[in-house]
């Protein structure tokens, strides 16, 4: 589904914020991206929501070389992906079911059917009771369950979570999760940037790990380095 | 999705009340003084069309002429497309227009010319034209024609109105020319801040997919809610006053009528109002898409 074939990220300084990357992700993966900050994973993110385009090699998603999508199109590429961020990006001045609901509006969905569907995405992230509050009125977990309520109403294939549970406690971490787990079980592939090392530690899902803007290690579970980090801490 | 647009672009005019209460107020102005002048332009022409239609050229022949010659010779050398109708008054016609003129409370003075015609040379045509503008352009070729004695015409009124249209004319078109650049610079502003107020619902759609034409679409929007509220209340407001002062006019200053009819309001209020509705909105729409483009690169 996500193939990079030796992509390189290079600014005008001459420095890498990904250098010859290359990596596949299958349909219906769950995969953590992690690394330390400057590592590589938000420009990764950005060549995913081709936000940016790489300066060499190229990246295959849905069989599309993505490079080559012209920005006419881009809009109909993102379509295809959901994409949640760890700041939740929701419209302050919107209820719940109208943050939901502008996800399909701005794809022109008609009325009718956008209240069926947030409705059913609504029961699937247990907000069916909050539909009418203000995002100033729900805690850090369930704004998150927004987000992604609202990534995943226009049934993405893949879904990009940006650090996701980066402003969120444990039991909203765990929920968010399971949350995500639970759409990766219907056929969806999560790609998830994340810090949480014990998060990551706690699932063994695939890990990919960036260093400087190179693959490091790309296996299930931790690698050996970071879990001698985790029992020292 | 259009009923998104729609709403959005309605919205965001509600969202920076401010901005949109200068920009639609300056639009609102010149609008107003576009109407102001439309008025006057239109009841100035109205009085020249008046005027074409009642004040005549008076042509005089030179003695030596009979009547018939008289006759013969305008129907040779005075038709033209311009002219609407002429029309000949023989040496005794004048004469006995004169003596009611002039004689009629004294008949026994104009006994005294009884068997003498003292205008016998003064048989004449009137002419009326259906353009005002050609009106000297055809007495200087009159003036030219062998036989013609004498051409009286009245330029100073024509004249005068004419300068006058010309005047408010051009005098409107700086002064709208201003506002409207004053509008357009507060329009953009305004649009300006509302990419702004709206950036992060501009990058929300963008990573969702919306199209280019979802996310300017309501700030084009807004612009046209600009131009139609800034056309809509000049509008109401010129033709309510033009309609109380025509009222007025007609009830209390009825010797005004003998120097003018004014133009009924339905005849001005429709071309008004197309004109400064559909003006104001597509100015409005065009700075709102030329603004959004520059400040939402996509």
């Amino acid at each position: 589904m996500i193939r990079f074939n030796k992509v390189s990220l290079k600014y005008d300084k001459g420095t890498y914020a990904i250098k010859d990357l290359t990596l596949k992700i299958d349909e219906g993966e769950f995969v953590f991206v992690v690394g330390k900050t400057g590592a590589g994973k938000s420009t990764l993110f950005k060549l995913l929501t081709r936000e940016l385009k790489p300066t060499s090699g190229s990246i295959k998603v849905f069989r599309d070389n993505i490079e080559y999508i012209t920005n006419r199109n881009i809009p109909y590429y993102r379509r295809k992906l959901g994409v949640v961020f760890q700041d939740f990006k929701l419209l302050e001045d919107r209820n719940v079911f109208e943050n939901i609901a502008f996800a399909q509006e701005v794809i022109g969905v008609n009325s009718f059917k956008i209240k069926k569907h947030v409705i059913k995405i609504l029961n699937l992230v247990d907000l069916r009771n909050k539909a009418n509050k203000m995002p100033n009125e729900l805690s850090g977990g369930e704004k998150q369950k927004v987000a992604i309520a609202r990534a995943i109403i226009n049934k993405p294939k893949i879904l990009l979570a940006d650090e996701p549970t980066g402003n969120l406690d444990e039991i909203s971490t765990n929920e968010i999760i399971n949350l995500l787990n639970t759409i990766n079980l219907n056929g969806t592939t999560v790609v998830i940037i994340t810090h949480d090392m014990h998060l990551v530690e706690r699932m063994n899902k695939r890990v990919i790990r960036l260093d400087e803007g190179n693959l490091i290690y790309d296996d299930y579970g931790l690698d050996n380095q970071i879990k001698k980090y985790l029992e020292n801490e | 999705m259009l009923s998104y647009v729609l709403k959005t672009g309605f919205r965001n005019l509600g969202n920076k009340k401010l901005f949109s209460f200068a920009s639609i107020g300056t639009i609102a102005s010149s609008v107003f003084i576009f109407c102001i002048f439309f008025v006057l332009a239109t009841n100035i022409r109205g009085i020249i069309k008046n005027v074409e239609t009642t004040v005549g050229i008076q042509v005089f022949f030179n003695s030596n002429l009979s009547e018939e010659e008289i006759q013969n010779l305008a129907n040779e050398k005075f038709i033209k497309e311009y002219v609407k109708s002429i029309k000949f008054k023989s040496s005794n016609e004048a004469w006995e227009k004169f003596k009611v003129d002039y004689f009629d409370n004294k008949p026994e003075l104009a006994k005294a010319f009884e068997d003498d015609n003292p205008l016998a040379s003064s048989a004449s045509y009137e002419i009326l034209l259906n353009d005002i503008t050609k009106q000297i352009e055809y007495v200087n070729y009159l003036k030219s024609i062998d036989g013609v004695r004498q051409v009286n015409y009245s330029s100073v009124l024509i004249d005068a109105l004419t300068s006058l249209n010309v005047g408010i004319s051009t005098f409107s078109m700086i002064l709208i020319s201003l506002l409207l650049v004053i509008a357009m610079v507060l329009i953009s502003n305004t649009i300006s801040l509302a990419s702004q107020f709206r950036k992060k619902e501009n990058e929300i759609m963008k990573l969702i997919g919306a199209t280019n034409f979802m996310i300017r679409a309501p700030f084009v929007i807004e612009g046209f809610f600009i131009g139609l509220f800034g056309a809509i209340i000049p509008l109401i407001a010129v033709c309510g006053a033009y309609n109380y002062l025509m009222k007025y006019i007609l009830e209390h200053a009825s010797f005004l009528k003998n120097i003018f009819t004014p133009v009924d309001l339905s005849i001005i209020a429709i071309p008004m109002c197309m004109i400064s509705i559909s003006v104001s909105c597509f100015i409005c729409m065009l700075v709102s898409f030329f603004t959004i483009r520059k400040h939402l690169k996509i």
